[in-house]
């Protein structure tokens, strides 16, 4: 009787070993179905599919071929939109940071109403992307937008402006749809990181005699560095992919001119049903961005252990 | 001293508050000149000159839209998706970041650096591949694709933020019960998820609202109109018709309604969880 407890408490211990050795992966079975099936697998059948000439509807003749990597050297209009896609990053990111951290640095102050006006400015947060296509394609009208109304009124210019349709300033004009957008963002997290900046910091450059100019310049820029890079370096990625607002307002056009990369994908996908040539173009992308996402982490890793 | 002190303090606060009102203006002006546009009627909108305010207040577009696409048939469809996605990713995010923030396990760092990179990637740039996964699946031109797809792509942050909130609870609670003799999953569902209610809440619509608004994907993977979610339905309306801004302005308020109420209510930890991965590195 002895022996028998003896061996169901023993095969009990080791169950109970099994159970708490391998729990705490039992708990991402859900996440993993998820995510291995539609967002990992995904991601590698991509590499796949990048070598292959796949059309949709025909049987997939499976073969190892570059060539929709030879065909990325010679289509103008993936450069045209590799091109877009820097003017777009770039002046999108020179427009939302300065003033993104001039909002942040008025709401550190501390005035009546700051929680009223930090809510109100990340009200385009919560709109869909799609949503503020749509709302900017609507101000923007080429004959009875509300800017050009404006404009009009202001005897600023003559005649209205295609804002969407001109090929010279489309691309502007998403711009300034995307800066209103990405504002609050900036905004919110680097006013999270000045408010983490103790006070005594600033008193105690006061008593030194330092003004605002000194304090923002030698206090707080300093402090808030690290969330400054890393919230760019996000947002680059980010902004990078994002689509959704262009598509709506000008399905990349006129004749490409607002083409970026991603949304070049879905013309190449969609339109042309080529879908080796955009899983091709998307692997470039996510190679570029993995690598960069990668470097950007050692960057802040190795940041950590100085600070 | 002390006076001309005070006075400059008083101009730089009149300047710090014009400035807040400018931008205030500056951010909230496209919202609500669509509002203002929906409440107009057809003959007003192409009229030249402007008027900021509608002469005749209609509701007449919220009517009319539906005469264009079936509206609310979209409506339904997006929040059937959105609900659905939110409740699984929630449900899949709690016991993954529930294992982040009470184990220490083998690939625990593996795991986070997944999610991070994971995090970066947008439904658009695996398009193709998931196209393909579909057709083997048999789900295309089936709203579970999209279910599924919002699901997986929200967990890396929702795990994130779970982690978080569980960081927060002290783990004795959950260990009080576990001799009382619950089980550690039944501790986990019974006593800490009760506490962190609102937490929840704010990942369910952090899910809810990405899959409001995903619009490549919807494109992509649904043929079908009676399928369709909002985002392609308002999409459709711009490239079908000579734009119908009366009825589109009444669409686009219409589908801001729903995430604009679970922003305001999520907004603070929508907030602190991506501040905090982005102020502390």
């Amino acid at each position: 009787m002895y022996a028998e407890a003896f061996i169901a408490s023993a095969c009990g211990r080791v169950m109970m070993k099994i159970k708490k050795k391998y729990q705490p992966y039992m708990y991402f079975i859900p996440a993993f179905l998820f995510m291995g099936i539609f967002l990992i697998y995904p991601l590698f059948s991509q590499f796949i599919i990048a070598f292959q000439h796949y059309q949709p509807f025909k049987s997939m003749e499976i073969y190892f071929s570059f060539v929709n990597f030879k065909k990325m050297l010679t289509d103008e209009v993936l450069w045209l939109s590799i091109k877009n896609t820097l003017i777009w990053v770039g002046f999108s990111l020179l427009f939302q940071f300065p003033l993104g951290l001039g909002v942040a640095f008025l709401l550190n102050k501390k005035i009546k109403g700051r929680s009223f006006f930090r809510t109100i400015f990340v009200v385009p947060w919560a709109i869909s992307p799609f949503l503020i296509g749509l709302i900017f394609a609507w101000l923007y009208h080429g004959r009875v937008g509300i800017i050009n109304d404006v404009l009009l009124k202001l005897s600023l210019i003559k005649e209205p402006i295609a804002f969407l349709a001109d090929k010279n300033i489309a691309l502007a004009s998403i711009i300034v749809a995307n800066i209103w957008f990405g504002i609050p963002f900036f905004a919110v997290i680097l006013l999270a990181a000045m408010q983490s900046i103790p006070d005594e910091v600033y008193e105690a450059a006061s008593m030194d005699g330092a003004n605002q100019v000194d304090k923002f310049f030698g206090i707080t820029v300093p402090m808030i560095k690290p969330a400054m890079v890393n919230t760019l370096l996000l947002r680059t990625i980010w902004i990078f992919n994002f689509g959704e607002i262009i598509y709506v307002m000008t399905g990349g056009g006129p004749a490409h001119h607002t083409e970026i990369l991603s949304t070049y994908i879905m013309y190449v996908a969609y339109y042309e049903s080529n879908y080796g040539y955009a899983a091709a173009i998307a692997v470039m992308i996510s190679i570029f961005l993995l690598g960069y996402s990668i470097f950007m982490l050692r960057l802040l890793r190795s940041g950590e252990k100085h600070g | 001293m002390a006076k001309k002190k005070s006075l400059v303090s008083k101009i730089l606060l009149i300047i710090l508050f014009f400035l807040l009102i400018l931008f205030t203006v500056w951010t909230l002006f496209p919202i609500i000149w669509i509002f203002i546009t929906s409440f107009k009627p057809e003959s007003e909108l192409f009229r030249l000159p402007l008027k900021i305010l509608p002469e005749k207040i209609t509701l007449v577009n919220y009517f009319e839209i539906n005469k264009y696409i079936p509206y609310f048939r979209f409506f339904f469809n997006s929040l059937i998706v959105s609900t659905s996605a939110a409740v699984l990713s929630v449900f899949s995010s709690m016991l993954s970041g529930y294992s982040l923030a009470r184990f220490f396990f083998k690939g625990k760092n593996t795991i986070k650096f997944s999610l991070l990179i994971t995090q970066m990637f947008p439904v658009l740039l695996l398009i193709v591949p998931l196209m393909i996964l579909l057709r083997k699946l048999h789900l295309i031109d089936n709203l579970f694709s999209l279910i599924f797809i919002y699901t997986a792509f929200t967990i890396p942050f929702g795990t994130i933020l779970f982690e978080g909130l569980f960081l927060g609870i002290p783990a004795e609670i959950e260990e009080c019960a576990m001799v009382d003799g619950c089980s550690r999953f039944g501790a986990l569902m019974r006593i800490t998820v009760p506490i962190m209610i609102p937490g929840v809440a704010a990942c369910f619509s952090f899910a809810f609202i990405g899959a409001w608004s995903e619009l490549f994907a919807g494109i992509m993977f649904l043929n079908s109109q009676e399928k369709f979610t909002l985002p392609i339905g308002l999409f459709m309306l711009i490239g079908k018709y000579e734009v119908l801004w009366g009825a589109l302005s009444a669409g686009i308020v219409m589908s801001m309604i729903p995430i604009l109420i679970m922003f305001f209510y999520a907004q603070k930890y929508i907030v602190s969880g991506l501040t905090a991965g982005a102020v502390k590195g």
